[in-house]
Order: structure tokens, then C-alpha cells, then sequence
């Protein structure tokens, strides 16, 4: 009878040594989407919340992102553009409901290998997506929400400034700080 | 499968994918009966019945039997249920009693209990009988002791949890009866368990949770083998799963299932497609050469790890292996399963709508390409996924795939998009120093080739190369005369990382004439624009997408066209000043990448500055050129060339504009003041424009002098001499010489487009004295010139227009100017009476803003009649007169002999500045002629109030004896010859209407208040009435008037014409004039009483007419008296009236 090894156990091994064997982004031929190279030494670190933040206006464009500096940003910036697809659909479906009954959460969008990317819209069609590691099994639903929720509220009061002028980017430091907050501390 | 392969009536499906059985207890035990059980447990087919409704399938079910390990069963929170046992079975042949308490029961306990942590329910206890086992041992219970104890301690209520296998190895019928009810159970368990795990699975893909991570249920047996190699096995294994789950929902549901489930299974192509593209990367499948010796050794691992394909799958023309298998084979092969990967993925996620997705899966694809070495191929996929991102706005993305866009326009040869792509991407801050520094030397590199075709120019958008920020006009006000010199100086913002030496920069003008409209001639230009010259150009928003919600605001603005001449209106709306942004297409706007088709345009106007060299950020550049012809020169186009590379600014916006003019040369003749005032002397600015002309030494303005108007030389005269920008400016002496009739004011010397600007001193001579007639209550000088006078109604000055007709040394013609002077003063006059006494009083008003000095007033009779004089009561001889204020003067009348029926008056009054001490000229005196007639008394009117007989004082409420004395003064004179009078007998009379009126409402008149009287035209002749009043309230009440009339017999042509009512209107307009200067005018009521009273006595009958005597003859010796009223006793009731 064979025996079966752990399936994190190998997956650890296989993701370092896969990290190898990626093309670097420089090289100008790179596959951004494949995997992460320093997740696993990011697992020793203290306890992770999202790896990368980002605020989409109505029209798609990034007010704000921000990923974890240790990994490639332009992945991030991939995962979250190609996120939209699925917020557009979950948006659409979502019109349907009355207004009030309306959930601004929107849930898991999708998973990739290594991530797990969760959205969320504000009433003004302002998209929030978080993408949190998927071996980051400690993170529930309910935290996810509460980070959305936290994340909303800081929105709203960027919003609130006069200085801020609607349409531009986020540059806000308490906003900022607060998206630092759930991001994974980096030792 | 092939064609011609026989389908299967009734469907019978064997399991690609084994269900992992594992196995605890006794090992060896199980590893005796495994082959037999492996061999039956497909044997007969079991009927599965399905969730949602699905129809029920007969199916041979398979297992396979694994070890029980703890780390095998599903972990807390992990949802991935298929990859786990759906079974548990622990084997045991233990009948000892003994032996089962002090190891079996412990080790079920052990089994049990972690099972239950990790809430598994499926599971099976199998106790083997061995006949002959029990055959050695003697003290052996009966084995349902041991299977009941079990059951008892473990199955709690589900009895059938435990089975007893009796000689499994043996080959009797009982075995096989035994074997029959085993594998029932297993059977019925195992699908138990399928059904409900593969229930929860489909839940899971359904909601797309963890559907990666969750592969069919096979993937152990391939995991096993890919322990040898870690990242390629891994990724083979993640394919083959993908496919296999893919096929397996394929299998059950039909195509239009499927295709509404696009949402859900595209993500597994997805991951399917880029872990074969992984795999063809790790093989050497994708590049040029193929793959090398390395490559194949692994490729070789690869394969030989995957094993023999299942035998279930193997004799299928298709299963995920065979494909995986034939994929690694060979590059060819490899590149038709990853193309038809792609495409299927692409096409799936664009059908339903996940463009970004699809976008991103051809961009895999164009590096495969470009990896393939075929650009062609690669554009269009990155020209699809730039054109999102840019459309999207995404800055990262954007400038990857630019780059990698870059790399294939460079393999492809496309010059002109490579060096646009170049230069988008040298501007780009998201790359590196170094990279920037590349892609701005590819184009440097290519703009110093030598070109084969000389004239060739690649024409490129401006905007990634530089940017236009701010343009300033020298002089600032972007108008400048044909001949003078304009300097443009721009802020170019350059985006290139280095130094870029550019040949020239040239900016296109496109030159207009609007001959037609007023905003362009000079005078317009050269006064109403007055901008600071900056203009500034909004940067471009590059990382925003321009779409349909960002577009530019509207620039609305109010427009008011107004009339050169006099400044009135003409045309007012708004206009929007940034339309063509608004409505251009939007298609053009967004792809930077094409050659945009910019095109140069040609023109004659040209700005142009060699030979610059753009440093990195801020540049000035300034353009220099001289005027030429006039009109409107609008810049269109900036270029700057390096070699034979021309970046272009198509369109300069906002709209920058400046004009050259041509004027001609003009004179403006214009009051320093606001208004010129008669009578002092005025200044008046001249202001020649000299436009095209230049003025010579000799060159002077030839003043034909007006008659009454003088112009006053002054011996030192200065003229400033500007320039047209009123920048320079000098002053130069003036000479004036006058002649009798010409007055010549030699100009100073002054180049083309220069201002002269000078004053003169003018008087209008005052108006020769007006004739104040009958009609002279207005008392307005009428100044009986040739001149056009202006008489406004209200406190207006009267004026006096005087007409100068100047000569220009630049034209033939005469220039006519008309100066309009004002009268400061208006004069009235007025006849006051004593009894018989006579005063003239003479009021002047001073209607201007400014003080004067009023001195040496004159009243003169102008008859001349000996027996006159006119004695003045004004004590001084000089006097201000304020601003806005009057000045009253008084002379008596006398006479010696019977005064004349009028007399001809003129009032004269010098006058001059307040605020100046000295003038320079004598000024002639302010004058004023009127005419007073009729003024000499000849009736006295005496009214008197006595209280009731027996009373000392009037009482309120009680009649009151009211006697009005009317006395003739003198005996018949010339103005009582009208036809009024009557004569008889030597007598003459006149009749004499009077009339009792109270406008203060104090008194009542009781019975007729007005009386026909027939007065004899001699001295002393008297006339007494008696009426009735009645006091209204107590105190000092003034007398009622009494108003006395001449009472003229009806005449025939107006009475036959006139009505009633007409007549009083009529009356009562002329009472109304002549009544104007008694103390206090009547009221409506009054009068309106007066006339009610008369026209009752004389309805339907021929009117006779009322004529107001003049106020000179008759004199009120009772106006100002009053009388005391008090109050009646019973004065205290007081009415009090409900409603």
C-alpha cells in the first residue's frame, strides 16, 4: 500500500524550488500569476491578514494598491484587474435584489493557487479587493467582512476630506496606516 | 472513442476515478483478502442514485484500499472532501475474548476516536471468521459473542456499521454467500458516502469555492509518482485533475448544462492551461530550438512518473493522460494542445463576458508567441490586453505589456509603432532609470541614421516626448503692429530620461483675416485685451482612462458683443469654448499605441527655433518674429524633429491666439471731464494715434475756431508721445499759434504706432441772454445761437454743442468734432406784492458739481422807461454759490407815474470757478432775460372770522360769520380792457367770480361757497360777502382762502363744442397754470368742489369761462391770519362705531 505524504509538506517543497525555475519580470518574458516565490518564508512571519489592498473607482481605474512589498506588485495588479470579472458578474447579479437587501460583501471572487482574491462594493460602485493568502486559514469570513467594513469606513473618510479631490488617487496616510494594519508585517 | 465502436444500450459506467478506501487493523489480513475483494467489488453493478433529480446510473463501483493514516483524513476548515477516504474499514479475526480486550477494543477505540475528531461517519468494522482458526483454539466463545461485543461497544445503533466475513480464502458456498453480503455492504456504503461527499462537491463547484484545490479523486495514484519529480509532477498532476473533473462534469451533463456552468469550469481551464504551459516552459517545449538534452531528460522523468494510464482509460481514443502524454511529446504537439487550450479558454471567458480574464490568458499566449518567435502573432493579443488596461487605466499593466508590445514591434519591423512605443515607454515612470535610457537611445539611435529616402519623416505624437506646459506673449497682450517684433516663449516639459538634442522646433500658424469684425481693429486690440500673456496648458491626465465618464467639463462662458461706437449691446450668449473636446469621437482618443495618423500641416506661417537641446523636465524656448501682414495668427501645430523623427502636437489647446494690426492714423478730441461747462474755461484731451503714419517735423493740426468758442493758448504746453503698448513714452513741447480764424498746433515728431496725447484749454462763450415771455415760468435760458441746444426735462443743464473742424497732415479731409458745453446755471424768476409794492426776485441755480463765485449782479429794465427803477435789497456783491444749490435775488420795483403793462428785464451775474484765485482771462458774465406783465394790484382781498354774536371766541361745532372784503385800487387801466368789462352809462364793471376754499378741511363752508360778483372799475369800489363757517377744530386756524376769478361771458364757438365736462377739464387746466405760483397750489378736491357747485347752476347751458387773475393783481391782505377755535363742551363724546 503506498504511503500518502502530507499534501503542505510537498507543496512547501515544490513552491521553493519552483520559484527557480520563474522567469524573472525583467527578463521581459515572465509569468506573473504562477506563484509565489517568498510565501514560505513569509508563513514564519507574525500572523498574516491580506497581501495586497486595492481601491477601484467606478470606472475601474486603481484609486488605490497596495501589495506586499516582498512580492511582485505587477501579480497583484494582474489578480486584482482580472478580479473585476468577477465583480462585474457579482455586481450584475447582484442589481437585481432590492436596495436595501443589498450585500456590499461579495465574497470569495476567486481562488488561485495560492491566493484567495474577496471583494467587495460600496454603494457608489467603489470596489474593495483583498487578496489574502490561501494557506492563511486562520482568516474566516467574518474577519474578512470586518476587513472590508474597517477598509469602507477609512474610505468614507477620505471621501469626507474637502482637500480630496473625487476622482483622484487615494493619498491619504491614515488611510494608509490602515491598510498597513491588515497587511502582512513584513520582519 | 472511435466511430465505429457499438455504443452500449444500457449504460453501464466504470469509475475512472477510485474512491480511496483506507484500511485499518489487521494488515495482513486485508492483504489476503485484497485480491479477492479488488476482483469483486466491480463485479455487479450497483444502481447510484443521484441528487437534483438526476436520472439513476448503473455503475461498477471500484475502491482503492490505502493504510489508514491520520494525516489522510480531512483537515478543519478544509473543504476538499473527495480527495480524502470516503471509507474506513478496520479488519480484525480476532475471537479471543481475551484478545480483543487487551488490544482490538483499544485499537478500535484509537480508530474510533479519530475518526469522530475528524467527524468521519463512514466507516465499517469487519470481523474475518477462520473456521480454522477456531479450530485450534479450544476456548474459544461463540463468535457472535465477539461480533456482538464489538457491535455493542461500538456501533452503538447502527448495527450494520459491523459485518462478519466468514473464510474468506476458502471456496464454499457459504464463503461465497458471505462474500455476497459483504460486498452488498461495502457496495451500498461506499456510494453512500460518494453520493454524499460528491453532493457537497458539486455544492463546492457551484459556488467556485476551492475548486482548484479539490481535483477528482484519482489524483492520489498520480501523486504517488510525482514524489520523483516536485514541480513538473505537480503541475502534471494539477492538469490531469483539472481535466479529469472537466471530462467528468462533461460526462454528465449535456451541452447546454455545460454551458451555462461556463462560469463555474472555466476557471479549471484556466488553471489547466497554464500549468501545461508551465510544463512546455520546464520541458523546453516553447522556444526556437526545441528542446535540449536537460529538457528531455526531465521531460523523460515526467512521463515515466505518470505511470501506466489507468486500464479503465487506457483503450479511450481521449482521457486527460493521453493528452498530457502527447503534449510533452513533441513541441509541435505541444503547441496545438496549448493553442487549443488557449483558444477554448479565451473564448469561454469572452463568452461570458470576463474580458479582462480572457485578455490576460491571450497575453500568456503572446509570450508564447514571442517565445515561438512570432511577433505577428503575439500584436494583436497584446494590442488587446494594452488596449484594456489603457482603456481601464491601469499603470503597471500598462507598462509591462507595453513593453513586451515594444519587444514584438521590434521583432515585427514596424518602425514608426516601435519608436511611438518607445517613446510612451522612455517617458514611463514606472521602469526603471536604465530602461527609460534604452528605449529613449532606440529612438535616438534611429532619428541619427542615415535615411535613404531624405525627405522621409516619421511623425510621432508629441505628447510622451514633451509636454507643452505654458506659453507666454511678449508684449503680453498678444497684439502687436504690422512691423513690431513678437516673442513667444514656451515651456516645454521633455519626458525623456537624457539631453535630447533637437533639430528644430516649429510651430505651425494659421493666419486669418477678419477684416469684418470690430474685435480686431485696432482700437479693440489694443484696448480690451489685456490678459497677463501666460497661458497655461492643462497636463495630460495619462494614467486616467479617457473614458466616457472622465470627460472634460464644460468651459461655458458669457459672451457680450458690444457696439464699438457707443458701448451698447449687440449680441450676448454663451459659448462653450472646449466643444471640440467634447465632441470628438471616442475611439480616437483612446489608442495611443497606432500611429494616430497625426499629420503635419503645411503652412506659410512658420515659427521656428534650431538647434535646442530639451534637458530633462522644464525648457523655455523662445520664438521670435516680426509682424507682417495684419490679422489673426493662430498657432496650431508644435514640432520638434530629431532627424528624421518628428514628434508633433497636433492641435494647441486651449486656443492661443495673437493678432497684428494695421491702423490708420486717428485723432480723438474728448472732455477731461465728464462734461464740459459753459461759460469757464475746459480742458480737452487730444489724442492722435499716429498707426501707420509717422509724424514729421512740420506736420500740424489746423483748428478752424468756432464763433463761440475760444481756444485758450497757454504759453507752455507739453504733449506726451507713447507708444502704442504704452511702454515708452517721452513728452515733447507743443506750439500753438492762433490766428483769427485758424488756431495750428504743430505736433511733436513721433514714429508709426504712437500715441500724442495733449491738452487745450476751451471756453465756450456764454449765451446771450434769453427772452423770458409769458411763458417764462421755467425760467430756461434760451440761447438763441445757430447751435443745436439740448433742453431735457427735470434738473437737467442745458448744452450747447460747438462744432471744431480740424485739419490732419494725413488726410485731405476735414476731421468735425462737435464738443457739447453745459449752462451750469438755471434762472427762474418770480413777482412778489406788498399791497401795492412790487418785488422782482431772480433764483439761480447751480445744477453743475461745481462752486462757484457769484458777483456784480445786475437787474436792468431793458425798455429803458425813466419812471422805473428797480431797487436792489442784496447787500453783497459777491457770493458763493454751492454746488447743487440756489442763489435768491431781490430788487424792488417803483414807479412814479401808472406802471407799464410789462416790463422787459435782463439779469446779469458774473461768475467764476470757486476754486481757482486767479484766471487767466476776464469771463463774461452769466445773463438772463424775462419779461414780468400784469403785475401791478388791483384788487385787495381781505377775509374775517367772527365768532357767533354774544361769544368772545369761535367755538368748534358752531356757525361762525365769515366777511370777505373785496376792494378795487385803482381806476380802469389798459390790462382791465377785456371782455369782461362792461360799460353803462360811463360805469365801468367787471365781473368777478370768488370763491371760498378750506384745503386744510378745518372749517365748513355752510351754504354757497363760491358767487358771481359785478365789480365797478373805479378806485375804492368795494364788494362785500357774508358767509358761513363752521370750525372743525379748535386752536389757531388759519382763514380759508378765498380765490377770485375774472369771469368772462360764454363765448359761442367754445360752448357749442364743449360738454360739461369738458369745460371743467378745460378750466380747470388753466386754473391750474395760472394758479402754479400762488403759496399754496389748490388741491383736486377743492377745486373739484368748485366746479361740481358751478357746473350744477349752469348744466345744459352755454359755460362761461373762469380766468385766473394774474397773481400781481390781486393781493390776499388776510393770508396768514388766523383765528382761535376752542373746543365745544360737549367735545368729549366720543363715537365709537361697531361692525
Amino acid at each position: 500500500m503506498p504511503l500518502i505524504p502530507s499534501l503542505w509538506e510537498s507543496k512547501a517543497n515544490r513552491s521553493l524550488e519552483f520559484s527557480c525555475l520563474r522567469p524573472a519580470l525583467g527578463a521581459g518574458a515572465g509569468s506573473c500569476v504562477t506563484s509565489g516565490g517568498s510565501r514560505d518564508a513569509a508563513r514564519a512571519g507574525p500572523p498574516k491578514l491580506a497581501v495586497c489592498i486595492a481601491v477601484i473607482a467606478k470606472e475601474n481605474y486603481p484609486f488605490y494598491i497596495r501589495s506586499t512589498p516582498t512580492e511582485n506588485e505587477l501579480k497583484f495588479h494582474y489578480m486584482v484587474h482580472t478580479s473585476l470579472d468577477v465583480v462585474d458578474e457579482k455586481i450584475s447579479a447582484m442589481a437585481k435584489a432590492l436596495v436595501d437587501q443589498r450585500e456590499l460583501y461579495l465574497d470569495l471572487l476567486y481562488p488561485t493557487e495560492d491566493y484567495k482574491v474577496y471583494g467587495y462594493v460600496t454603494n457608489s460602485k467603489v470596489k474593495f479587493v483583498m487578496v489574502v493568502d490561501s494557506s492563511n486559514t486562520a482568516l474566516r469570513d467574518n474577519e474578512i467582512r470586518s476587513m472590508f467594513r474597517k477598509l469602507h469606513n477609512s474610505y468614507t473618510d477620505v471621501m469626507c476630506n474637502p482637500f480630496y479631490n473625487p476622482g483622484d488617487c487615494i493619498q491619504s496616510r491614515a488611510f494608509d496606516n490602515m491598510v498597513t494594519s491588515m497587511m502582512i508585517q513584513v520582519c | 472513442m472511435d466511430a465505429s465502436e457499438e455504443p452500449l444500450p444500457p449504460v453501464i459506467y466504470t469509475m475512472e476515478n477510485k474512491p480511496i478506501v483506507t484500511c485499518a487493523g489487521d494488515q495482513n489480513l486485508f492483504t489476503s483478502v485484497y485480491p479477492t475483494l479488488s476482483q469483486q467489488l466491480p463485479r455487479e453493478p450497483m444502481e447510484w442514485r443521484r441528487s437534483y433529480g438526476r436520472a439513476p446510473k448503473m455503475i461498477h463501483l471500484e475502491s482503492n484500499f490505502v493504510q489508514f493514516k491520520e494525516e489522510l483524513l480531512p483537515k478543519e476548515g478544509n473543504k476538499a472532501l473527495l480527495t480524502f477516504p470516503f471509507l474506513h474499514i478496520y479488519w480484525t479475526e480476532c475471537c479471543d475474548t481475551e484478545v480483543y480486550k487487551a488490544t482490538v477494543k483499544d485499537d478500535l477505540t484509537k480508530w474510533q476516536n479519530v475518526l469522530k475528531a475528524h467527524s468521519s461517519v463512514d466507516w465499517l468494522i469487519v470481523i474475518v471468521e477462520n473456521d480454522a482458526k477456531k479450530k485450534n483454539k479450544t476456548n474459544i466463545l461463540p463468535r457472535t459473542s465477539i461480533v456482538d461485543k464489538i457491535r455493542n461497544d461500538f456501533c452503538n445503533k447502527q448495527s450494520d456499521r459491523c459485518v462478519v466475513l466468514s473464510d474468506p480464502l476458502k471456496d464454499s458456498s457459504r464463503t461465497q454467500e458471505s462474500w455476497n453480503a459483504f460486498l452488498t455492504k461495502l457496495r451500498t456504503l461506499l456510494l453512500m458516502s460518494f453520493t454524499k461527499n460528491l453532493g457537497k462537491f458539486e455544492d463546492d463547484m457551484r459556488t467556485l469555492r476551492e475548486k482548484r484545490t479539490e481535483p477528482g479523486w484519482s489524483f492520489c495514484e498520480y501523486f504517488m509518482v510525482q514524489v520523483s519529480v516536485p514541480p513538473g509532477a505537480l503541475d502534471c498532476w494539477v492538469f490531469l485533475s483539472c481535466l479529469e473533473v472537466l471530462q467528468r462534469i462533461e460526462g454528465c451533463c449535456d451541452r447546454a448544462q455545460i454551458d451555462s456552468n461556463i462560469a463555474h469550469t472555466v476557471g479549471l481551464w484556466s488553471y489547466a492551461t497554464e500549468k501545461l504551459k508551465s510544463l512546455g516552459y520546464l520541458c523546453g517545449l516553447v522556444s526556437e530550438k526545441g528542446p535540449n538534452s536537460e529538457d528531455l531528460n526531465r521531460t523523460v522523468d515526467l512521463l515515466a512518473g505518470l505511470g501506466a494510464e489507468r486500464p479503465e482509460t487506457a483503450n479511450t481514443a481521449q482521457s486527460p493522460y493521453k493528452k498530457l502524454k502527447e503534449a510533452l511529446s513533441s513541441v509541435e504537439a505541444f503547441e496545438k494542445h496549448y493553442l487549443d487550450l488557449s483558444h477554448a479558454t479565451i473564448e469561454m471567458y469572452t463568452s461570458i463576458g470576463r474580458i479582462r480574464s480572457a485578455k490576460f490568458v491571450g497575453k500568456d499566449l503572446a509570450e508564447f508567441y514571442m517565445r515561438k518567435k512570432a511577433p505577428q502573432k503575439a500584436e494583436i493579443y497584446l494590442q488587446g490586453a494594452l488596449k484594456n488596461y489603457l482603456a481601464e487605466g491601469w499603470a503597471l499593466p500598462i507598462t509591462h505589456t507595453r513593453k513586451q508590445l515594444a519587444e514584438c514591434q521590434k521583432h515585427l519591423g514596424q518602425i514608426e509603432n516601435y519608436l511611438q512605443t518607445s517613446s510612451l515607454l522612455a517617458s514611463d515612470h514606472h521602469l526603471t532609470e536604465e530602461e527609460r535610457k534604452h528605449f529613449c537611445q532606440e529612438i535616438l539611435d534611429f532619428a541619427s541614421q542615415p535615411s535613404d529616402n531624405p525627405g522621409h519623416k516619421i511623425v510621432l505624437p508629441m505628447q510622451s516626448f514633451a509636454q507643452l506646459r505654458d506659453l507666454h506673449f511678449d508684449p503680453s497682450n498678444a497684439v502687436v503692429h504690422v512691423g513690431g517684433v513678437l516673442c513667444i516663449e514656451i515651456t516645454m516639459y521633455s519626458q525623456m530620461p537624457v539631453p535630447v538634442h533637437v533639430e528644430q522646433i516649429v510651430v505651425n500658424v494659421h493666419f486669418s483675416i477678419e477684416k469684418n469684425s470690430y474685435r480686431k481693429t485696432a482700437e479693440w486690440l489694443t484696448k480690451h485685451k489685456t490678459s497677463n500673456g501666460i497661458i497655461n496648458f492643462p497636463p495630460e491626465t495619462a494614467p486616467f482612462p479617457v473614458s466616457q465618464n472622465s470627460l472634460p467639463a464644460l468651459e461655458l462662458y458669457e459672451m457680450f458683443e458690444r457696439s464699438p461706437s457707443d458701448n451698447s449691446l449687440n449680441t450676448t450668449g454663451i459659448i462653450c469654448r472646449n466643444v471640440h473636446m467634447l465632441l470628438r469621437r471616442q475611439e480616437s482618443s483612446s489608442s495611443l499605441e497606432m500611429p494616430s495618423g497625426v499629420a503635419l500641416e503645411e503652412g506659410a506661417h512658420l515659427l521656428r527655433c534650431s538647434h535646442v537641446t530639451l534637458e530633462p523636465g522644464a525648457n523655455q524656448i523662445t520664438f521670435r518674429t516680426q509682424a507682417k501682414e495684419p490679422g489673426t495668427y493662430t498657432l496650431r501645430q508644435l514640432c520638434a524633429s530629431v532627424g528624421s523623427v518628428w514628434f508633433v502636437l497636433p492641435h494647441i489647446y486651449p486656443i492661443v491666439q495673437y493678432d497684428v494690426y494695421s491702423q490708420e492714423p486717428q485723432l480723438h478730441v474728448e472732455p477731461l471731464a465728464d462734461s464740459l461747462l459753459a461759460g469757464i474755461p475746459q480742458k480737452v484731451k487730444f489724442t492722435v494715434t499716429t498707426g501707420h503714419y509717422t509724424i514729421k517735423n512740420g506736420d500740424s493740426l489746423q483748428l478752424s475756431n468756432a464763433e463761440a468758442m475760444l481756444i485758450l493758448c497757454q504759453a507752455e504746453s507739453r504733449a506726451m508721445v507713447y507708444s502704442n503698448t504704452r511702454e515708452q513714452s517721452s513728452d515733447a513741447a507743443l506750439r500753438i499759434q492762433s490766428s483769427d480764424k485758424v488756431t495750428s498746433i504743430s505736433l511733436p515728431v513721433a514714429p508709426a504706432y504712437h500715441v500724442i496725447e495733449f491738452e487745450l484749454e476751451v471756453l465756450s462763450l456764454p449765451s446771450a441772454p434769453a427772452l423770458g415771455g409769458e411763458s417764462d415760468m421755467l425760467g430756461m435760458a434760451e440761447p438763441h445761437r445757430k447751435h443745436k441746444d439740448k433742453q431735457k426735462t427735470g434738473h437737467c443743464m442745458v448744452t450747447t454743442d460747438h462744432k471744431v473742424s480740424i485739419d490732419c497732415p494725413w488726410s485731405i479731409y476735414s476731421t468735425v468734432i462737435a464738443l457739447t458745453f453745459s449752462v451750469p446755471f438755471r434762472t427762474t424768476h418770480a413777482l412778489l406784492s406788498s399791497g401795492t409794492r412790487k418785488y422782482v426776485q431772480v433764483c439761480v441755480q447751480n445744477l453743475s458739481e461745481l462752486d462757484f463765485q457769484l458777483s456784480d449782479s445786475y437787474l436792468v429794465d431793458t425798455s429803458d422807461s425813466t419812471d422805473l427803477q428797480l431797487v436792489p435789497l442784496n447787500t453783497q456783491s459777491q457770493q458763493p454759490i454751492y454746488s447743487k444749490q440756489s442763489v435768491f435775488f431781490v430788487w424792488e420795483l417803483k414807479w412814479t407815474e401808472e406802471p407799464p403793462p410789462s416790463l422787459h428785464c435782463r439779469f446779469s451775474v458774473g461768475f467764476s470757478p470757486a476754486s481757482e484765485e486767479q484766471l487767466s482771462i476776464s469771463l463774461k458774465p452769466y445773463t438772463y432775460e424775462f419779461k414780468v406783465e400784469n403785475f401791478f394790484t388791483l384788487y385787495n382781498v381781505k377775509a374775517e372770522i367772527f365768532p357767533p354774536s354774544g361769544m368772545e371766541y369761535c367755538r368748534t361745532g358752531s356757525l361762525c360769520s365769515l366777511e370777505v372784503l373785496i376792494t378795487r385800487l385803482s381806476d380802469l387801466l389798459e390790462v382791465d380792457k377785456d371782455e369782461a368789462l362792461t360799460e353803462s352809462d360811463e360805469h365801468f364793471s367787471t365781473k368777478l367770480m370768488y370763491e371760498v376754499v378750506d384745503n386744510s378741511s378745518n372749517w365748513a363752508v355752510c351754504g354757497k361757497s363760491c358767487g358771481v360778483i359785478s365789480m365797478p372799475v373805479a378806485a375804492r369800489a368795494t364788494h362785500r360777502v357774508h358767509m358761513e363757517v363752521m370750525p372743525l377744530f379748535a386752536g389757531y386756524l388759519p382763514l380759508p382762502d378765498v380765490r377770485l376769478f375774472k369771469y368772462l361771458p360764454h363765448h359761442s364757438a367754445h360752448s357749442s363744442q364743449l360738454d360739461a365736462d369738458s369745460w371743467i377739464e378745460n378750466d380747470s387746466l388753466s386754473v391750474d397754470k395760472h394758479g402754479d405760483d400762488q403759496p399754496d397750489s389748490s388741491s383736486l378736491k377743492s377745486r373739484g368742489s368748485v366746479h361740481s357747485a358751478c357746473s350744477s347752476e349752469h348744466k345744459g347751458l352755454p359755460m362761461p369761462r373762469l380766468q385766473a387773475l394774474p397773481a400781481g393783481q390781486v393781493f390776499n391782505s388776510s393770508s396768514g391770519t388766523q383765528v382761535l377755535v376752542i373746543p365745544s363742551q360737549d367735545d368729549h363724546v366720543l363715537e365709537v362705531s361697531v361692525t
